[in-house]
């Protein structure tokens, strides 16, 4: 009996020409198997649609770097933190400013040496140095010491109270000597030194890259020994050499998972993220400073139909950054329902009526907008065409325009922009502050996509400064709910949907032990059904 | 003084339309010495062709990296954006600021002045993208562009004779009509539709050859894993070089079998098979080995594509990566690589020239 529970019904649609010449063209394929038949027993070989650029944990937390490192913290079944390099959860003072953490004492590197209070020390001294160069030092901002109560004991001294810090403290811990000088430089990027269950044992650049288990690690001898990955950048050859039985298991879009989905022995299997999709409302714009308006802008939008249309029904419509990943502190209630009546009669009241072209209009100004997306990601292209089209039937009109990333920041203050998030969605904190928080209402080409709606509710503000104070975690989550019932009353943005991550696997059952975890922006083979690959057991 | 005749006085001394034809035919009528001092003499002057553009070679590349630099510094993508790719989304202000400062910053002549000095002292400089040194990656990633560019070339060649030769010998054949527009039809497939197709029928579909990468996943790296994986990343890369190749060779042969210099041949009674081979295809291959040499860049950018869809690990690949990364240090490097891959290509075409058309003055190339 195995135990991932969201795996999908199988679904065909033909909705998509693509998706079903792609569907025709695997299947009207004869089942040749290639050279690989050898039944991989102790191991695993998966597909990865991206060769990483770097194995620094410092600069690539949360994905493969999670077989090389343990954090103080780990992510556990069903999204939960559990204690990983350190003995128990750690634990706050009254005020939440100062966190004490018990380390292992069991635990070396992969070079051998001991895991001690200094690793732990070098590791949020680099995340936190400009001079590294890590992407996540403004996350460790609220940081102001680390210090060693003893060679296993650590306590963080924070500027101020924060109850999200367990979330924070997933960063994965280097061997103090190997960190080197920036993330740049530094031979982590290719030769990870960490206290993790695998270690790299061949890493052929552009191709391919092979795990190999430890047999000391401290939570026990993994029994799938070796992974495998291949680098295969082409979703096509990815869905063609899976159906050849090459490897066991990729990520796929949902159109092709669903399409492979039963082919041979080959099965859909989803996750549920954080990660979520929305688009901005930037308050520069005339319109979208009234409440009114984004509110109807919300109720205008078909988000069961982008879920069904665009991702097979492998999503979660939202009404706020908050998913149902983020567990109690989700709030159910909160939601827009599709009303575009309503949304409809929300606009002649704000006064913005219809004219005789199908344009809304208030004082001479049309109600028109250009939406941005980066052009590459298909995904978030289909997303801004499905808006412009539910809004233009209530006679907005939308602009649609393929940005690169330079363009995005560029443009981010006055143009809406489809947006991604959930890049660490296991505290209710790191999932929505950045997102809504006044903090970053004025617009910062260097910070562009934090709260790029430019919105400010001091609701909203006081709610998230007192859950950052909470220590008692039920009502932290009762504060979380209070703050998405605001958020619906007067919305920063279009939230649209949590997506599931989708992959397809074969021979999934000889294995025991394999759960369903929440996955957060980042996904690939060290997410899906092998993100537990470690505790994984023979049945 | 008038170079060819004085080049090549033994074919001077052959009747003008046989001259077209070369040597061989010529050589009969000339006495062995003096055609040893036009070969000596032809070989000093290659050698003065090879020099000179040796010389040219030096401050091309140096204006070709510069320019690298230059336009990377128009384009509005940076190097901070670049480097942090979809972070960026979660990237806040000040750790951008601390990832700007790593990337180091400067003008763009600082830049490449920076990278320049750096390279001729051997060390072109560190890969952003890779986070690892420029040569290391080059080092790794060469051998395998090179191992299915050359093979794939290589075979091109040797199919394209074999069709030109099939269709010009039988122009009226069904067969031949059906392989001439067979030609122009694959001319239009652009290079990831025929990766993907030669590995839906090769591999998924008959199973016969890997359907990509080096090895099969967590085999070891050996010469017989990597001669089957091989195949089809070679086959993609000929059969984009195949409908060119084999149709300037077919229009070629054709002007030569009709060609006077081939009828004075039949006239004096040489048999066909002997006009064909001899006589007629290394006239006809001028032109094809000219354009060859200046093909080459358009091979690696299909390289590339190949490569990506095949898994296969080549520079290609990391070429694009650089691009999109603004990794300016790999990109110049790999940009000039392929800059003095194609001059090398352009000169050895030349050369080849030379040896194959006595007409040919290196002087004038």
């Amino acid at each position: 009996m195995r135990t991932v529970p969201h795996r999908a019904r199988r679904r065909r649609t033909s909705s998509s020409v693509l998706a079903l010449a792609v569907a025709v063209a695997l299947t009207s394929c004869s089942t040749g198997g290639t050279a690989t038949t050898a039944e991989s027993g102790a191991g695993l070989r998966l597909a990865e649609s991206t060769e990483y650029a770097s194995l620094h944990p410092l600069d690539h937390p949360l994905g493969i770097t999670t077989k090389f490192y343990d954090g103080l913290v780990n992510v556990g079944e069903n999204g939960a933190l559990e204690p990983g390099l350190a003995a128990q959860m750690p634990t706050p003072d009254e005020d939440l400013t100062t966190w004490t953490v018990q380390l292992r004492q069991d635990v070396t590197f992969s070079d051998g040496s001991n895991f001690t209070a200094d690793d732990v020390l070098a590791a949020y001294d680099a995340v936190r140095d400009p001079a590294m160069g890590s992407w996540m030092a403004a996350d460790y901002a609220m940081v102001d010491a680390v210090t060693a109560l003893g060679e296993h004991t650590v306590e963080f001294k924070l500027s101020h109270s924060y109850a999200g810090l367990p979330a924070r403290l997933t960063l994965g811990i280097p061997a103090s000597e190997a960190l080197g000088d920036s993330v740049l430089h530094s031979s982590l990027a290719a030769e990870p030194v960490g206290t993790g269950p695998y270690v790299l044992e061949d890493w052929r650049r552009g191709e391919s890259m092979a795990l190999s288990s430890r047999d000391d690690w401290w939570a026990g001898d993994p029994e799938v020994e070796r992974i495998d990955i291949a680098f295969v950048p082409d979703e096509n050859a990815r869905a063609q050499r899976l159906r050849s039985g090459e490897f066991d298991g990729a990520q796929l879009s949902p159109r092709l998972a669903a399409a492979l989905d039963g082919v041979n022995d080959l099965e859909l299997v989803t996750n549920p993220s954080g990660d979520f999709r929305g688009i901005s409302l930037p308050q520069s714009l005339p319109f979208f400073q009234d409440p009114q308006v984004r509110t109807a802008v919300n109720l205008a939008t078909d988000r069961q139909a982008m879920i069904d249309g665009i991702l097979q029904g492998h999503g979660r419509p939202l009404a706020t950054p908050m998913t149902p990943a983020q567990g109690d502190s989700y709030e159910p209630s909160a939601r827009f329902d599709h009303d575009p009546a309503r949304a409809a009669e929300l606009l002649d009241g704000a006064g913005w009526t219809l004219t005789v072209d199908g344009v809304r209009e208030k004082d001479g100004r049309q109600f028109s907008f250009a939406l941005m997306y980066f052009a590459e990601d298909t995904l978030r292209r289909d997303l801004a065409q499905a808006f412009a089209s539910d809004l233009s039937e209530l006679g907005i009109r939308v602009e649609l325009e393929g940005v690169d990333r330079s363009q995005a920041a560029a443009s981010m203050e006055d143009k809406a922009f489809v947006l991604g998030g959930g890049d660490l969605p296991y505290d209710a904190d790191t999932q929505v502050y950045r997102q809504v928080s006044s903090d970053f209402a004025d617009y910062d080409p260097d910070d562009p996509y934090s709260n790029p709606s430019g919105y400010a509710d001091e609701q909203v503000d006081r709610l998230l400064a007192e859950s950052r104070e909470e220590a008692d975690p039920q009502i932290r989550a009762g504060l979380y709910r209070e703050l998405q019932t605001r958020l619906v009353q007067n919305p920063p943005m279009v939230s649209l949907m949590a997506l599931e991550h989708t992959y397809v696997a074969q021979g999934l059952d000889r294995w025991d032990g394999l759960a369903p975890v929440v996955e957060p922006h980042e996904h690939g083979v060290a997410w899906g059904p092998w993100w537990n690959v470690e505790s994984w057991t023979r049945p | 003084m008038v170079e060819r005749r004085v080049l090549d006085p033994a074919v001077s001394m052959t009747p003008a339309p046989e001259r077209a034809v070369g040597p061989p035919l010529a050589s009969p009528g000339a006495s062995q010495g003096a055609v040893r001092a036009t070969r000596n003499r032809r070989g000093r002057l290659v050698g003065v062709l090879v020099g000179r553009r040796l010389a040219w070679t030096v401050p091309l590349l140096a204006v070709i990296s510069l320019g690298i630099f230059a336009l990377a510094a128009l384009s509005p993508a940076d190097a901070t954006t670049g480097f942090l790719g979809a972070r960026g989304e979660f990237t806040p202000a000040s750790s951008r600021d601390n990832v700007e400062e790593l990337l180091g910053h400067g003008t763009w002549l600082e830049s490449w002045l920076a990278w320049a000095g750096s390279t001729l002292t051997g060390d072109p400089g560190w890969s952003t993208a890779y986070r690892a040194p420029v040569a290391e990656i080059v080092a790794a990633r060469l051998p395998w562009t090179v191992l299915i560019m050359a093979t794939g070339v290589l075979s091109a060649a040797v199919l394209s004779v074999v069709l030109a030769l099939g269709v010009a010998l039988t122009p009226h054949h069904p067969v031949s009509r059906t392989v001439v527009g067979g030609l122009w039809a694959v001319t239009a497939l652009p290079s990831f539709l025929v990766s993907l197709g030669l590995m839906a029928v090769f591999a998924i579909g008959l199973g016969w050859l890997p359907a990509g990468g080096l090895t099969n996943p967590g085999a070891d790296l050996t010469a017989g894993q990597v001669a089957t994986h091989m195949v089809l990343p070679t086959a993609a890369v000929a059969v984009s070089q195949v409908p060119w190749m084999s149709l300037h060779l077919h229009e070629a042969l054709r002007a030569q079998l009709n060609g006077p210099a081939v009828e004075a041949a039949r006239v004096r009674g040489l048999s066909e098979p002997t006009i064909v081979a001899r006589h007629a295809l290394p006239a006809a291959a001028i032109p094809v080995v000219a354009i060859a040499g200046t093909r080459l860049p358009e091979i690696v950018a299909g390289a590339a594509v190949v490569e990506l869809v095949l898994s296969w690990p080549g520079l290609g690949q990391a070429l694009v990566e650089a691009a999109l990364a603004q990794d300016l240090a790999l990109l110049a490097t790999v940009g000039v690589l392929l800059t003095a891959a194609s001059l090398l290509g352009g000169l050895l075409a030349d050369v080849a020239l030379v040896a194959l058309d006595p007409r040919t003055d290196p002087r004038e190339l």
